[in-house]
């Protein structure tokens, strides 16, 4: 006889089901996370290579798919070594934040109507409070590094993280405006019959800028600038240390990608039904990510100076004239309604 | 108001600057359709052209004698030290080289030792594969260096060039139709 | 002061000497040919052309050569002592082009193959002209070139004729066998037909040359690129001299000798004992390990625990025969004085001894005394060229000190120059000096027991046994002093008288009275000590009659002579008694064959008393196989040392290479390295303590125990780079193969190792500049690859260094009143002073009774090559050294012997129980009564000098009997 025939927990079996169902969940995405992060790492690689007319790894298994492995146990047997001089809890401790902010960002995002760790509602608040904690482990990893490239990466870091995450949040209130809610899941919903993209266009060209900084991505990656700053912040890691820095960044593009096919691209619908929801949502987030490198491959650096005029002298007054013009247009439309 | 203006130009420039980093986008995602440049190598084979700087050989004239004479002049303008070698004279009184040695270990195939040849014995080749296991062997010394062809030059030889005669060289002369057959007479006083 | 005005830039002259010279000194770059700094001008080779004009308005000026302006006349060209030429002016440049082109029609396209290429004047003044394509489209001329011997390569298609070897060797060395043949183009520069170049500076050639017709063959077969060559400035050990030398290593062996300019020695030029001698340092069968001989207890230990083990031994064994004063430890002449040092040191002065014979010893001390209280200074080899009269006594200079002979050359050549500057024409106008002297000559006399290699000039020379050199000697020194004293018409009188009887001394006395600088020079060669006081008394004379200027030179025979005979302590016979007595257990020699000094049987005797003979020698010479153990010392250019030459000046001879760096298992060290060892092993200090090997601190050490030593402190500060932190450079900026170099010993680079105390760097990281002290590794400046470029190192052309002179004179410092007084030689000099009446004729019975004695005397008789014993075991001497003989007078052979006795029969010496059979040579120079015997040559020793010998004839034909 088995334990679930006890009239006790016959009782709290549906309760037990989906608090399993829960945490199902948040594994599945949690590991679908980290496993398309870490992948990303050989598809950027073979992606890159593609567009600049070479190949990329492609001899590990084939087309070098278990080149992640090679990479991985070469990380792994790597000396996990932390310098004389540096402050060693806040070394180690940066990567975590590095990483483990970006995956609790994703517990917000809505992937199918049926996936989706926690239906916040304040998903979007939660976005930016995760985004802002995660400017945290660039400063705590260069602080504790004791290097003077990794100061002058902090430096760079904190600045840009401060400018953009201004009009980070600001790009997406004209979405919440739309919505009317926080939720993700309603703004996704709230998106059946027109994307964002379309209303809110501005909204969208200043959060993918802004994303694209909060993750420190070419072209926006003066923390780490390899020519000018020997890697910067992370120039004293190594290892598995490093490879969550490393990691943390990936998985930082997909949850951009992801926010963007969310807030914009209406997250899983689609036109056919078909297509499974999460086959839209995974297509799209992955035209993202695609994109992501194709930037990558093809804009150069900017100077430091022009990162902040762009951002202060031309982003945030775009966002806040898109988000005065929203809100313009809702209470008219509202009104009228 | 100046400001203002100044502002609006900087926005024209700016938003001129998108497109056409838009366009580089575009351009470089376009490139996805492209041929691959570089080749899998163990499998394909590069095509590689006669002037490629690879392995250097030591080569021999027309007439199958080395041609290197020893004299020195690949080692002192090597940028990098690695070429060593004697210089020694056989009863004819040719030079030749009694050891030639190249630390292959050090070298950079900057080809500067084949610009500074006078006789066109020190070639590089288009061969690349040079890897060894152990750093010993890649000291290579004159027989390893020596191969029994002309390389590159097919017809060059240094010693019908110098425009000296003496026992080694008898009366050839490359330089002037019109040279002369027999030694000087130096006991004449003739004008 | 004058100022010149160079292509628009102004520089302050003296206004001595020609344009070119002038130019040349300020750092200016003319290219030329025919003018060398020892040979002056010609003119002919039209390459130095400059343009002169008559101020700054004169925009058309003269095209004139350099060479042959006078820079004064230049000076008056021009108003208020000013010159205006050019340079760079386009018609001069054009000019010396085309000269350029010409020179270089027939020149071959043998650079790579050439082994001048790398030094060659040519290439350097060819890339300063300009010229690069050929124009002349033809054929060009060619030479069947000559054997010139063993050391001088000849390859005459290279010549550009420029004279400057027949103006050197003809002209400067006085050599007859070189010359010019042919016309036109055609001129030809050799020898009438193949052979060995007679003259003993035809090494020399090879520097004159500006091309590669003349090159060094002496290392045939390893010729090495000048820019390749490790130098290391090094002092001549070839004899008492003590010319600079720069010594290039490549691969871990000598290489090349090449000369070291200073302008107070050796000049410009070497004889070919230095260039060429230096073979010995390469010898295969050098020791190389700690050797103990066959069947002796150390040679099982060191088979069985190496040569650590050994020397463990060794210092053990050592210390108690120290301990129980039963040892004796030899020193050599040729050793430096550190090593001698060391060895005394290690073992106590009482037990030390300079390795002298005793006879030797005396004349040493006796000449080293001179140097501080003869009234006459010694003279520097540049004051006998500039000399007016030179008197030579029993030296065959050309065989014993060979500079020194060419420097009496120079000074018989002095008379054309004193001719010309009476007429008013400069010394460095070569052609209108020769002109105007018409081979006049400054008399040079020379008295000595046969023939010599300088007779050529010399105005007089006597042919007398070495007993009535002494004679000739005093009689001289009376004959002075009383001409001094009398009157003019008195002296004349005794000198007329004389004229009869002793021609030669009339001679002398009257080239002394007239001349100025005067030399007197005589050495070690006739072995004798009254001779050498005889010539003391002569200077005395002289410094009477009121020549200050004159000079003395008396000459040892070995490169450190006169250190060992400065050190003191005892003489070898001393010693050598000591053990044959069996007073002593132990014997520890340092670089010195026996062999040479001590008969076989005496040899025999010693040996039998010692437990062990330590030999520590950078050769396996006939002592050392004999030895039971060798310690295998470094040469002169493995090792730093310190020599003290004939005029009492220390000089510092720098390593060349680190014998190890090549061949990792040699075990070759400098002396005082093995003997610092040895001390610390048995003081259990600490092995290899490096510092007490730095060469300053050495010779401090040595400072301590022989304050006599003490001016020549602080000698190392002559090799110092004038930027801070910086060493001297040895090898050339352009220094190849260093990462191959010794790639098949070990493919991990090594550095060089770099001596901690030294100011020369071992590679080419360092200063390679002009200014700084006087040592220099080796001459280069930028453009300037060829010996010429001693030129900017020199204050004036052919002048002295910018560093100053080379070594410090000991007894620079010499005391106001020279009168001899308060020592034992001033008694001696007084007394042959006095001696005899000065009036009175020479009363030759009166030495002939000295000749009278049992049997012949032997003459010693000296060879440049072969003579002295490291060089004669150089390789390449084998075909110039001559196998022993002895010289008869020709008619006294026949009388004695038999019309029938030919040149090369055998002839037996015997002295005692000793005996010699040797080839017989006759001599129509050599006096009756008198055999010659070659010492040193081929082994013969050197105690056969003076002694008296009874000469058989015997019918056995020669085969190996050269040795005794």
């Amino acid at each position: 006889m088995s334990v679930f025939s006890l009239p006790a927990v016959q009782a709290i079996l549906p309760q037990l089901m989906s608090i399993a169902w829960g945490i199902g969940k948040a594994l599945i995405v949690l590991f679908g996370v980290v496993i398309c992060g870490a992948y990303m790492s050989l598809v950027e690689r073979r992606v890159l290579g593609l567009w600049q007319d070479r190949y990329g790894p492609n001899r590990v298994g084939p087309f070098g798919l278990f080149q992640l492995v090679a990479d991985m146990l070469k990380i792994f047997f790597k000396e996990d070594w932390i310098p004389p001089f540096a402050d060693k809890f806040l070394f180690v401790l940066a990567p975590l934040v590095a990483m483990g902010t970006m995956i609790l960002a994703f517990m917000v995002i809505p992937v199918t109507p049926d996936l989706g760790v926690a239906d916040l509602n304040i998903g979007v608040l939660f976005f930016m409070a995760m985004a802002g904690l995660a400017v945290y482990a660039v400063l705590l990893g260069g602080y504790a590094s004791g290097n003077k490239y990794a100061l002058l990466g902090v430096a760079r870091s904190a600045a840009q993280s401060l400018s953009y995450e201004v009009f980070l949040g600001l790009s997406m209130m004209g979405v919440v405006a739309r919505a009317g809610s926080f939720d993700l899941r309603t703004i996704v919903l709230s998106q059946q019959g027109l994307w964002n993209i379309i209303p809110q266009f501005f909204g969208f060209i200043a959060f993918l800028i802004a994303g694209i900084a909060v993750v420190h991505r070419h072209p926006f990656d003066q923390p780490e600038a390899e020519q000018e700053l020997a890697d910067g912040y992370h120039i004293e890691y190594g290892g598995m240390k490093w490879g969550m820095f490393f990691v943390g960044e990936y998985v930082g593009i997909i949850l951009i990608s992801a926010m963007i096919v969310t807030l914009f691209f209406g997250g899983w619908l689609g036109p056919f039904s078909v297509v499974p929801p999460f086959v839209w949502f995974a297509l799209k987030t992955g035209a993202f990510m695609l994109f992501f490198i194709l930037i990558r491959a093809s804009v150069p650096r900017p100077r430091y100076d022009q990162v902040m005029i762009l951002s202060w002298q031309y982003l945030l007054p775009l966002t806040l004239v898109n988000l005065i013009i929203t809100g313009a247009v809702l209470l008219w439309v509202g009104g009228a309604a | 108001m100046r400001a203002l203006v100044q502002y609006c130009v900087n926005l024209k420039g700016l938003c001129v600057g998108a497109v056409t980093q838009v366009r580089t986008i575009g351009m470089v995602f376009l490139h996805a359709a492209r041929k691959r440049q570089t080749l899998l190598y163990p499998e394909e084979k590069p095509d590689l052209a006669p002037r490629y700087r690879g392995r250097p050989v030591l080569t021999r004239d027309p007439n199958g004698v080395e041609r290197c004479v020893g004299c020195g002049l690949c080692a002192v303008v090597c940028p990098v030290d690695c070429i060593a070698l004697q210089q020694e004279e056989r009863e004819s009184g040719q030079w030749f080289a009694k050891f030639f040695r190249l630390n292959m270990s050090r070298c950079v195939f900057c080809g500067l030792c084949e610009e500074a040849c006078p006789t066109s014995a020190i070639q590089l080749t288009p061969d690349f594969e040079l890897g060894e296991y152990r750093r010993e062997d890649l000291v290579l010394e004159k027989e390893d260096l020596l191969i029994s062809g002309t390389g590159k030059d097919h017809s060059y030889s240094f010693r019908t060039h110098i425009g000296r005669a003496s026992a080694e060289f008898g009366a050839q002369w490359a330089e002037g139709d019109d040279a002369p057959q027999s030694p000087v007479d130096t006991r004449s006083l003739l004008p | 002061m004058a100022s010149i005005h160079i292509d628009g830039k102004t520089y302050e002259v003296d206004g001595a000497g020609n344009l070119l010279e002038a130019c040349l000194s300020l750092g200016l770059d003319i290219p030329y040919f025919c003018w060398h700094p020892a040979l002056g001008s010609v003119g002919s080779c039209r390459q130095c052309a400059v343009k002169l004009h008559k101020d700054e308005s004169d925009k058309r000026g003269m095209l004139v050569m350099a060479c042959m302006t006078d820079a004064k006349a230049a000076l008056r060209h021009g108003p208020e002592h000013k010159a205006w030429i050019s340079i760079e002016d386009e018609d001069a440049t054009a000019f010396r082009k085309q000269v350029a082109e010409w020179l270089m029609a027939n020149h071959p396209h043998d650079c790579p193959v050439c082994s001048e290429g790398g030094q060659c004047q040519l290439q350097d003044m060819i890339m300063m002209t300009g010229h690069g394509q050929r124009a002349y489209r033809f054929g060009k001329r060619y030479y069947t070139s000559q054997n010139l011997g063993p050391f001088v390569a000849h390859e005459m298609n290279r010549c550009i004729g420029c004279y400057r070897c027949v103006r050197y060797y003809q002209d400067y060395a006085g050599g007859t066998d070189l010359g010019v043949f042919g016309s036109r183009d055609r001129l030809f520069f050799g020898r009438e037909t193949d052979g060995v170049l007679e003259s003993e500076f035809a090494g020399n050639l090879t520097e004159i040359c500006p091309t590669g017709v003349f090159t060094d063959k002496a290392y045939e077969g390893q010729f090495t690129r000048k820019w390749d060559l490790r130098y290391g400035p090094g002092i001549c050990q070839g004899c008492a001299v003590g010319c600079a030398i720069s010594a290039g290593e490549r691969y871990g062996t000598l290489r090349r000798v090449e000369n070291r300019y200073n302008s107070t020695i050796n000049g410009y030029f070497l004889c070919d004992r230095g260039r060429f001698g230096t073979g010995y340092v390469n010898r295969k069968d050098r020791p190389r390990k700690i050797y103990a001989a066959h069947g002796s207890e150390w040679h099982s230990l060191q088979e069985r625990n190496g040569s650590e083990a050994v020397l463990a031994d060794l210092s053990t064994k050592l210390a108690e025969k120290i301990a129980a004063e039963r040892v004796i430890a030899i020193g050599s002449p040729r050793a430096s004085l550190e090593n001698n040092h060391a060895l005394e040191r290690l073992v106590g002065e009482e037990h030390f001894s300079s390795g002298v014979p005793e006879e030797e010893l005396k004349r040493l001390r006796f000449m080293a005394r001179m140097l501080q209280v003869a009234p006459l200074p010694s003279p520097t080899i540049e004051e006998v060229e500039q000399s007016d009269a030179v008197i030579i006594f029993g030296e065959d200079l050309t065989q014993t000190a060979a500079r020194m002979a060419l420097a009496v050359r120079q000074a018989a050549r002095q008379r054309e120059v004193a001719l010309a500057q009476e007429r008013g024409v400069a010394a460095w106008q070569a052609r209108a000096v020769s002109g105007i002297g018409q081979g006049a000559k400054n008399p040079v006399m020379i008295a000595s027991p046969a023939a010599t290699r300088l007779d050529d000039v010399a105005l007089h020379t006597a042919h007398v046994s070495p007993s009535n050199l002494v004679a000739l000697a005093q009689r001289l020194a009376q004959v002075l002093v009383a001409v001094g004293s009398s009157k003019s018409d008195a002296a004349e009188a005794v000198l007329s008288d004389l004229e009869e009887d002793e021609p030669w001394v009339a001679c002398a006395v009257r080239v002394l009275l007239k001349a100025e600088r005067p030399v007197l020079i005589s050495g070690e060669a006739m072995m004798s000590l009254p001779l050498l006081e005889a010539v003391a008394a002569c200077a005395a004379a002289l410094h009477q009659q009121g020549k200050q200027q004159g000079r003395l030179a008396l000459l040892p025979r070995e490169a450190n002579g006169m250190g060992v005979a400065m050190m003191g302590r005892m003489s070898l016979d001393a010693a050598w008694k000591r053990v044959q007595r069996g007073e002593v257990d132990a014997l520890l020699v340092l670089e010195n064959d026996l062999t040479r000094a001590f008969s076989p049987v005496q040899l025999k005797q010693g040996l039998a008393q010692l437990e062990v003979c330590i030999v520590a020698d950078h050769q396996f010479t006939s002592f050392a196989q004999q030895a039971d153990l060798v310690l295998p010392t470094a040469s002169f250019a493995e090792e730093d040392g310190s020599y003290v030459n004939y005029e009492g000046r220390v000089q510092r001879s720098y390593a060349v290479f680190d014998p190890t760096a090549m061949a990792g298992e040699d075990e070759i060290r400098p002396f005082y390295k093995w003997a610092a060892d040895i001390r610390a092993r048995q003081a259990d200090m600490p092995q290899g303590c490096d510092t007490a090997c730095d060469e300053e601190a050495l010779y401090n050490e040595l400072v301590v125990d022989h304050p006599i030593f003490a001016a020549g402190r602080g000698l190392s500060k002559q090799c110092y780079a004038p930027v801070a932190g910086e060493r001297l450079a040895r090898q050339s900026p352009r220094a190849s193969g260093r990462t191959a170099e010794r790639a098949n010993l070990s493919v991990w680079d090594k550095g060089y190792h770099q001596k901690s105390g030294s100011g020369l760097s071992a590679t080419m990281e360092g200063y390679s500049g002009t200014e700084g002290g006087a040592v220099h590794p080796f001459a280069w400046q930028p453009g300037w690859n060829s010996p010429q470029a001693w030129i900017a190192y020199q204050t004036t052309p052919g002048g002295p260094l910018k560093g100053g002179e080379l070594g410090v004179r000991l007894f620079a410092k010499r005391p106001k009143n020279v009168l001899l007084c308060g020592c034992d030689e001033d008694e001696l000099l007084k007394d042959s002073l006095s001696e005899g009446g000065v009036a009175g004729s020479v009363d030759h019975a009166a030495f002939a009774d000295k000749d009278e004695g049992e049997g012949l005397e032997v003459v010693p008789l000296y060879h440049l090559f072969g003579s002295e014993e490291l060089s004669a075991r150089s390789p390449l001497f084998a075909q110039r050294c001559e196998s022993p003989y002895v010289l008869l007078n020709e008619q006294e052979a026949h009388e004695r012997f038999g019309d029938d006795l030919a040149e090369g029969a055998s002839l037996c010496l015997s002295c005692g129980t000793q005996s010699l059979i040797l080839p017989c040579r006759f001599s129509e120079t050599l006096g009756r009564g008198q055999v010659g015997l070659p010492v040193g040559l081929g082994g013969v020793p050197r105690f056969w000098g003076r002694q008296r010998v009874s000469l058989e004839r015997v019918a056995a034909p020669l085969c190996e009997e050269g040795r005794p």
